[in-house]
């Protein structure tokens, strides 16, 4: 099966069988994309409540696929990010990238709870596998123009490519209900990083959702309160200073002028 | 939720049951009434030595709600019971706690430990003129601080972290393995695993890595029981923490499915130990009975 452009969707793992399995989850798929379809070496991002009890439901259905050759590398990233990869014959065929929390983002800053937002929010498509109707749960339509726009925000120097998504969020909001909608969620979960957050952000190779280290934000932390600490020392020195060159004045004038 | 939060709401908590002196002959017994004690799961169980029988005493009761003064007459029988004890720490995964006693000394306890404790007490007390005597065979432990202070004792620096140990969030891991965050699933023929086994005497062992054919565990399926009965008698409850039986071996070897249902997960787990060769970490017992029944490949996940 090819995609519009032509290009072959490698389609070795019918993501319908693992989604037809995780059906009791809760869940939304970020990106829908092309599903079923993907091209080789593709992924799928899922916000869940429980990425390991999710990850458990991928390899339920993954052991299926052990006995066509391939391999399953299991990535617990963190405490909130776990990559569950389907290898086959070495070479990446599928990642299921599963967050229990928000991917970080360096250009633009995004409430945390805005995930049970667009968990809770979800729409539901319809889909069938082997016969049965199930249920597949992607992002509301105002949750879709806001995912669309922080990805943006957080990419277009990097990948011009990604001017798409402003073009999708222009079209959409033409009507005012959109509109509205959008821009009011976009203001209660947003807010944009301080202008020397944003520019060090310039400097990032690459990583969706990539976590400035703990020394990192500890080096800067220090080195945004150096000016602060000297200010204080300068400011106590001239404080106190006078007072010590006044005293001995004071005392010499008490002792030898007024006497 | 914050964890104190999470922690309060967790659904199960560790306990440890101490035999006597005076119940290690009934030690199998016991054994089995807490095996079959439905929620509760047996991870450790190790024999111990004390140097002193009353020095050890003191320890144990030092973590209990009453001072060690009001407990001194009770305890004055253990002073005369061998000095070895028997320990059995366990996950008790649906704790019915409840507040007893009353004033200083009220305190919090599990009724489903007590009523084990208690059951063991009514079998295997000594008895005279009929009747139970107080000269309790077995003690158990009221709270986690009590399992921690335990394995302190016993030497285990972290304490219960021993047990609350997760190596991984995803995969099914025994706690006794290190944390570790990548793992691949894959089939592997079975020519391709080793296995460690234990060889020397219980005081001073070694692991050897052998073929899967060569371990007591197969030959145990292959109709020679003899050698995996010495195997566990030799380590068990010494350098084999885990609870293993011979019976508890046979109800698996007749009733196991590899990866079926509510287990899809609890792969066997191995390591690369040299290229294309596996050590098993955890499923010896699965291994062979794998073997034994002519699966070739099989999947396993392989921890990094």
């Amino acid at each position: 099966m090819t995609d519009s452009n032509g290009m072959g969707f490698s389609n070795r793992l019918d993501l319908d069988r693992f989604f037809f399995h995780v059906r009791q989850q809760i869940y939304v798929i970020v990106k829908l994309g092309d599903f079923p379809d993907y091209y080789k070496g593709g992924d799928i991002d899922v916000f869940c409540y429980n990425k390991d009890e999710f990850a458990k439901q991928i390899l339920n259905v993954g052991n299926w696929y052990l006995d066509k050759g391939f391999e399953i590398r299991v990535t617990d990233e963190d405490e909130s990010h776990a990559c569950v990869d389907f290898y086959l014959d070495g070479e990446l065929e599928f990642r299921f990238d599963l967050y229990q929390s928000l991917p970080r983002y360096e250009r633009i800053r995004l409430k945390q709870h805005y995930i049970y937002s667009v968990i809770e929010n979800a729409s539901v498509l319809h889909r069938e596998f082997d016969g049965v109707q199930y249920p597949i749960y992607v992002p509301s339509a105002v949750d879709e123009l806001l995912l669309r726009y922080v990805e943006y925000i957080e990419w277009y120097e990097l990948r011009p490519d990604k001017v798409k998504h402003l073009d999708y969020i222009l079209n959409a909001v033409a009507s005012d209900s959109t509109r509205i909608g959008f821009l009011d969620k976009l203001h209660l979960y947003t807010e944009l990083p301080s202008s020397d957050f944003r520019d060090a952000s310039h400097h990032r190779i690459s990583g969706f959702g990539r976590k400035e280290s703990w020394t990192g934000r500890a080096l800067s932390k220090l080195l945004r309160r150096i000016p602060k600490v000297f200010l204080r020392r300068l400011h106590r020195v001239l404080l106190v200073l006078p007072k010590r060159l006044y005293r001995p004045l004071e005392r010499y004038y008490e002792n030898h002028v007024s006497g | 939720m914050n964890s104190r939060a999470a922690e309060y709401l967790r659904k199960e908590r560790y306990d440890y049951f101490l035999v006597w002196g005076n119940g290690i002959p009934h030690k199998e017994e016991i054994l089995g009434i807490i095996r079959s004690t439905e929620s509760i799961e047996i991870l450790r169980i190790m024999d111990h030595r004390p140097r002193s029988v009353a020095r050890f005493v003191r320890k144990v009761y030092s973590y209990d709600y009453a001072p060690f003064e009001h407990l001194k007459s009770k305890t004055r029988y253990l002073l005369r019971t061998e000095p070895v004890v028997f320990l059995i720490f366990v996950c008790n995964k649906r704790p019915r706690e409840i507040y007893r006693g009353e004033g200083a000394f009220r305190h919090i306890e599990c009724e489903l430990i007590k009523s084990v404790s208690e059951e063991i007490r009514n079998r295997f007390n000594p008895r005279k003129n009929g009747k139970r005597t107080e000269e309790h065979v077995v003690h158990a432990s009221d709270n986690e601080s009590q399992v921690d202070h335990m394995l302190k004792v016993l030497g285990f620096k972290n304490g219960i972290e021993l047990l609350k140990n997760v190596p991984n969030p995803i995969l099914s891991s025994p706690y006794y393995l290190p944390k570790f965050k990548e793992f691949t699933i894959k089939r592997i023929s079975s020519l391709q695993l080793h296995c460690n086994i234990l060889r020397g005497t219980r005081e001073s062992f070694r692991k050897e890595a052998v073929e899967i054919e060569k371990t007591p565990h197969f030959a145990f399926l292959s109709g020679d029981t003899m050698f995996y009965t010495e195997y566990l008698a030799k380590f068990l409850s010494g350098p084999l923490a885990s609870d293993y039986s011979v019976q508890e071996f046979r109800a698996l070897s007749r009733d196991f499915a590899y990866l079926e249902s509510s287990y899809a997960t609890s792969y066997i787990l191995v390591r690369e130990f040299r290229p294309g060769r596996y050590i098993v970490l955890d499923g010896v017992h699965r291994v062979s009975i794998l073997k034994f029944r002519g699966v070739d490949s099989f999947p396993v996940a392989v921890i990094k």
